[in-house]
């Protein structure tokens, strides 16, 4: 690994951040937007059912996060294939763990920056965010890793079977966030998928952030879970983006791509 | 040791279950400090090879060494390549381009390298105006700087005047021709434009259908597809027919052609004509150009 490109990429990137006017306005307007109508309706909901208001209010918090995190990282690869920038830079002594270590780095800092606003946002709505602080630092690592894992998984899907897979750096973190039961308790999916849930990267993420929204106790056991399987998740990633690569490389796809 | 070694490459896609043979068996050498044309109609597998070299394809046979070396990030550091319509991120300038590999390549000095090099590419008035608003001739030169940062042992180019208004297409052969001669760059060069190759290279590959057709240089090359050449002189008179028959000229007028086989047998007939008493009023030769090579060598395949 190679710290001096990395730092290089992740300089550029924040320099390409900063001249492509209103790019940090709309990575953050979404979210934002979104936290605060939920922010509002649970404001609301606290006449009927204070509860709900906050689950929803918290889940999209952890929800918003992952994608900022995830999505981040597979734009960045993006823009670099829709601008054949990619090309320049593979081909420049940059080996592509280092290219894609980069872009996680920057993606990271995006989230980890809005993800702030954000939690500040809808700490004040009510959510005991802050009081449970240091339980929700370390949600927000493991929903970090897992979300970073699916954004090495996209990277390395897109690269070996082309650039028009690049719809799944915006819509394939939905089906994983659906399957881990956001807003709700896994049992309510029919038997024969729940087992799915299980394997899920948010499952015991969303099941502890609705127990700070709640009040609940939060069990060792639970993030201990969440941990395990969003490592897994990271670990195989990695592998997977390797084999994505040397496959890219034997298809063609990899020299297809760069044009 | 040379800069490019292509040792039996082998390359096949397979696009929807069809095999397309895109590199066959493909060996050739660059030697240190020569400019290398590789020639072909499009498809041939001029870009494929490049691309192995680049370490962007993996061969399915054979083995490509750059600097002595398989193909890695270490090598792909000390050379360099520029190809026609290179693009860059359209919201950034040539500054903040040129700043980013002078920081990949680790340029000592990253400040006096950028200059020489906007100066030598006249882009000091583009320089930090977005890349959006260039035009094709533009973008090149901002390429052709980024590929001129690390001073690299070996430039691999790939069309690079394609679509070029001539007079940037002339300065950027010049500038080829300067690098070479005056720091020894190894180069590659891929051209469509023939007069381009043989002014620029000296020695070919023909490429066709991913096989090697021809390798060597220009004028070896040349003379095994064509042994002669014509010459065409207009005389103050019309030569005697004995004239004529004797040197083996065909005769128009005062216009005889004549067809040679080396460049000894010019002066032969020049002579020849002066002696006989006839004033050359003008001549004209005419020599097979590397476009003549390239259709007939396509016409042979």
């Amino acid at each position: 690994m190679n710290l001096h490109n990395i730092i290089s990429i992740i300089k550029n990137d924040a320099l390409m951040i900063r001249r492509v006017k209103w790019r940090l306005l709309e990575v953050t307007y979404f979210p934002l937007t979104s936290i605060l109508i939920w922010g509002l309706f649970a404001l609301h909901s606290k006449q009927y059912a204070v509860e709900a208001g906050l689950i929803v209010l918290t889940v999209n918090l952890f929800w918003s996060f992952c994608q900022l995190a995830q999505q981040q990282a597979n734009m960045l690869v993006m823009e670099d294939l829709w601008t054949f920038n990619i090309k320049h830079v593979l081909v420049s002594g940059v080996s592509e763990f280092d290219y894609l270590f980069a872009k996680l780095a920057t993606s990271t800092t995006i989230a980890i920056t809005i993800g702030t606003l954000l939690l500040t946002v809808a700490n004040s709505f009510g959510a005991p965010l802050f009081a449970n602080i240091k339980t929700v630092a370390m949600l927000a690592g493991i929903a970090l890793l897992g979300s970073l894992a699916l954004a090495i998984i996209i990277t390395g899907i897109i690269l070996s079977v082309g650039r028009e897979y690049g719809f799944l750096s915006w819509s394939l973190l939905q089906l994983f966030i659906f399957l881990s039961a956001p807003f709700f308790n896994r049992e309510l999916f029919p038997e024969a998928i729940r087992w799915i849930t299980e394997i899920m990267p948010f499952t015991y993420v969303f099941e502890t952030a609705r127990a700070i929204a709640t009040g609940a106790q939060v069990t060792t056991g639970t993030l201990w879970h969440a941990f395990f399987i969003t490592a897994a998740y990271f670990c195989l990633a990695w592998p997977f983006f390797a084999w994505s690569i040397k496959s890219a490389k034997k298809s063609g796809m990899m020299s297809r791509i760069a044009h | 040791m040379n800069p490019i070694t292509v040792s039996n490459v082998s390359k096949t896609f397979i696009i929807k279950n069809a095999e397309i043979k895109a590199l066959s068996n493909v060996s050739l050498e660059v030697k240190q400090g020569e400019i290398f044309g590789l020639l072909g109609p499009n498809g041939a597998g001029k870009t494929t090879l490049i691309n192995v070299m680049l370490n962007l394809l993996t061969p399915d046979e054979g083995e490509v060494k750059i600097l002595g070396e398989t193909p890695n990030p270490d090598v792909l550091r000390q050379i360099n390549v520029v190809a026609g319509g290179s693009q860059f991120h359209w919201a950034m300038t040539p500054r903040d381009v040129l700043n980013f590999f002078a920081n990949i390549y680790n340029i000592p000095n990253k400040k006096e390298r950028i200059n020489e090099l906007v100066k030598l590419l006249k882009l000091e008035h583009l320089l930090d105006r977005k890349i959006t608003w260039f035009s094709t001739g533009e973008r090149l030169r901002v390429a052709f700087a980024k590929a001129l940062l690390n001073k690299p042992k070996l430039l691999l180019m790939d069309e690079p005047t394609l679509g070029l208004d001539p007079d940037v297409a002339r300065n950027v052969r010049n500038e080829v021709q300067r690098l070479n001669k005056e720091e020894g760059m190894t180069i590659l060069l891929t051209s469509h434009y023939m007069h381009e190759v043989e002014q620029l290279c000296d020695r070919i590959a023909f490429i066709y259908e991913g096989k090697i057709v021809d390798v060597g240089e220009v004028k070896e090359v040349k003379l095994k597809h064509f042994a002669t050449y014509d010459i065409i002189l207009t005389l103050d008179k019309k030569p005697t027919t004995a004239f004529a028959k004797e040197h083996g000229l065909q005769v128009k007028g005062n216009r005889v052609r004549a067809t040679l086989h080396d460049e000894d047998a010019m002066s032969t007939l020049m002579a020849e004509v002066h002696k006989a008493g006839y004033l050359v009023k003008d001549i004209s030769i005419k020599k097979p150009t590397l476009e003549d090579y390239f259709i007939k060598v396509l016409g042979e395949q």
